[in-house]
């Protein structure tokens, strides 16, 4: 499948519940350091030229306070939280990354009580969780897609510049049918 | 997946086997060639010069010279969209071949097209239904043979089909693949518990088989140690078709996700069963196991019509079901069939009512998706199919055959169906579903069957896979 590169727009929005001091992210993507923001921030945006097949969008949760932190089983139930409430890349993908493209690399150094859970339980503490929308440890959070994803959810039209819905094709074509048929 | 359960039989019996996937590279070759990929593989349409001289340029990309030495030459035709270019590929290369030829696969069921190509002497034998016995027969030499070149009985003993082998497969270059991660299809289990009106499985096996759940899930972690398969996609009609088989299925991968660095993933078809059925400990064990997405054919909002198909669930069920994988984070998309020959307008407004209620689940993204499909068709095979008088089912142009999706009875015609089709398409997307139809466009199929019909005819791509 031959790819070209392509300038992509991504739109960022938080959503924040913070308690305590406000918590900063680092945002990025591959490499290249992008931002650092105080929160709350609603939004933020940038434009990338892709050229490679992969891609890591990652934010960093930077600076946070863990006393309010509530857990049951080794699982954050109550918390600070941030959440990556709405992210596009081109109007075409936030679907997919925030729920199933994401892994968080946790700085065990701050989660001790974590790290013990998964050592009791599971035997070893993973370097890499799976993925999660919520930023709710003070870790790297890696959104990982490709360009062959983008080229196969533009096949299906996935084209609402709201981003909020997948279509299949524009409903004007649907109602023009519609109109006929009632006529 | 049919060609890596031929394979592992193959090479269970000592052959070198080679595989390449025809639609992988035609898929990628063709994809943005609307005459050849739509008009020619969907619906039978015709070919231009220039798309004949591509087509052997595409053939010269493959391993044709593999092919035409191969003692054996086994082709899957995958649907009745493969069946165009079969043929062409056939008519073409098939004197170049000096192995024996083998055609096998769903496609090659449909409208006897395997005897087709037999007759036309294009293929040295062909196999309807299950092939693994049929498969191992033709291998050794032992033929005639029940199932090839005629029509067999099912396989007995499921338990028996190997574990699938996916060497010389490539994995990673699937769309799938591409989504979710290296991605195969499995199978736990063949046929259906329920005998649904509007389904015609139980006319390709009469009884629901399944594998042990403990040695299914056995099998995904084999594939996925092997293969490092991220993600399970199941061909099966229903994962829960056996309550004891998925309890155990779910349970298996639990505990190997526990532990595991990377845990399996997979998704499937799923069936609503009444609420007593599942303890909170099967939800939260069908969690751990790492499913991914349910397909969930909840059909309609109506419980009379539900009933009519024969689904065996209520709108109770519904609720208890979605309110456990809501709970538990679980991804589903909801199959529904738009204009079912008992659906009344009243009917169809249950199901537009079904899909408010449930729109919070549609923005938090339980459901993923809702698959509409391109309104009722009537399938040959199907228990429909023999309550068409009772239900007073006629064609909507007199004289011809009357299946496919453009009947007529008391409470629908084919153009009301349309309307309440695209009524529902408003619908969801008011509400904040994702709509799916997977490959087909859904309006340039409806607008062909409306010129069809005002021609006074029926073409014979109506019997095709209607419900996305």
């Amino acid at each position: 499948m031959t790819l070209q590169s392509t300038m992509v727009k991504f739109d960022l929005f938080f959503d924040c519940n913070v308690v305590g001091p406000p918590p900063q992210i680092r945002i990025g993507l591959d490499d290249q350091e992008l931002a650092l923001l105080t929160l709350p921030v609603l939004q933020y945006s940038f434009e990338s030229d892709l050229s490679q097949d992969r891609h890591q969008l990652w934010v960093e949760l930077c600076s946070k306070l863990s006393e309010n932190e509530v857990r049951k089983n080794g699982h954050l139930v109550s918390d600070t939280w941030i959440q990556l409430k709405n992210m596009s890349i081109d109007s075409s993908m936030m679907n997919h990354i925030l729920h199933d493209a994401g892994h968080v690399c946790i700085d065990w150094q701050y989660h001790p009580d974590v790290k013990n859970w998964f050592v009791q339980n599971r035997g070893h503490a993973p370097t890499i969780m799976p993925k999660s929308k919520y930023l709710n440890l003070k870790s790297i959070y890696v959104f990982e897609f490709s360009l062959p994803l983008r080229k196969f959810m533009d096949q299906y039209h996935f084209i609402d510049p709201t981003y909020q819905k997948l279509y299949n094709a524009p409903l004007s074509k649907y109602l023009e049918l519609k109109q006929k048929l009632v006529n | 997946m049919a060609p890596a359960l031929l394979q592992a039989i193959a090479r269970e019996m000592g052959c070198d086997t080679n595989f390449t996937d025809f639609n992988l590279n035609f898929h990628h070759r063709f994809e943005n060639n609307s005459n050849i990929f739509r008009n020619w593989c969907e619906l039978d349409g015709e070919l231009t010069d220039q798309d004949r001289r591509d087509l052997h340029e595409f053939v010269s990309t493959l391993d044709i010279d593999l092919i035409c030495s191969a003692e054996v030459v086994g082709i899957c035709v995958f649907s009745k969209h493969s069946q165009s270019f079969t043929t062409w590929f056939l008519q073409h290369y098939r004197s170049k071949m000096k192995g024996i030829v083998v055609v096998g696969g769903a496609g090659v069921a449909v409208e006897e097209y395997g005897a087709e190509l037999y007759k036309q002497d294009l293929v040295d034998h062909y196999v309807i239904n299950e092939g693994e016995l049929s498969w191992r027969s033709i291998l050794a030499g032992n033929l005639p043979w029940p199932g090839v070149d005629s029509h067999g009985p099912s396989l007995t003993d499921f338990e028996s089909v190997p574990v699938p082998d996916y060497s010389n497969f490539k994995l990673e270059q699937y769309l799938n693949s591409q989504v979710y991660g290296i991605t195969i299809g499995v199978e736990g289990s063949r046929g259906c518990v329920r005998n649904c009106t509007f389904c015609d499985i139980r006319s390709f096996w009469k009884k629901y088989k399944y594998k042990d759940g403990y040695r299914l899930a056995q099998e995904l972690i084999h594939l996925r140690e092997v293969y490092r398969v991220e993600h399970f996609f199941f061909n099966d009609s229903l994962v829960n078709g056996s309550d004891k088989a998925f309890r155990d299925f779910c349970s298996t991968l639990s505990q190997y996700n526990a532990t595991a660095i990377e845990p399996i993933s997979w998704s499937g078809y799923y069936i609503i069963k009444p609420a007593i059925n599942y303890k909170e400990q099967d939800w939260i064990e069908l969690k751990n196991s790492g499913v991914k997405s349910l397909y969930i054919g909840i059909e309609s909002g109506s419980e009379s019509v539900r009933d009519h198909m024969k689904k065996k669930f209520s709108n109770a069920d519904i609720d208890h079901a979605m309110t456990q994988i809501q709970l538990h984070g679980i991804r589903c998309t909801w199959l529904l069939i738009i204009g079912y020959p008992t659906e009344t307008e009243q009917d169809f407004e249950q199901t537009l009512d079904l899909l408010k209620r449930y729109q919070h689940m549609a923005l938090d993204r339980t459901i993923d998706t809702v698959a509409l499909g391109m309104t009722m068709g009537i399938l040959p095979g199907s228990p429909l199919e023999e309550l068409k008088e009772q239900l007073n089912i006629t064609s909507i142009v007199p004289g011809q055959l009357d299946g496919g999706v453009t009947w007529k009875n008391d409470n629908s015609d084919f153009r009301t169906r349309i309307i309440r089709r695209i009524r529902a398409e408003e619908e969801i997307r008011a509400l904040g579903y994702n709509s799916w139809i997977g490959d087909n466009d859904v309006v340039a199929f409806f607008e062909k069957k409306l010129q069809d019909i005002a021609e006074n005819r029926i073409s014979d791509n109506d019997i095709a896979e209607y419900h996305g």
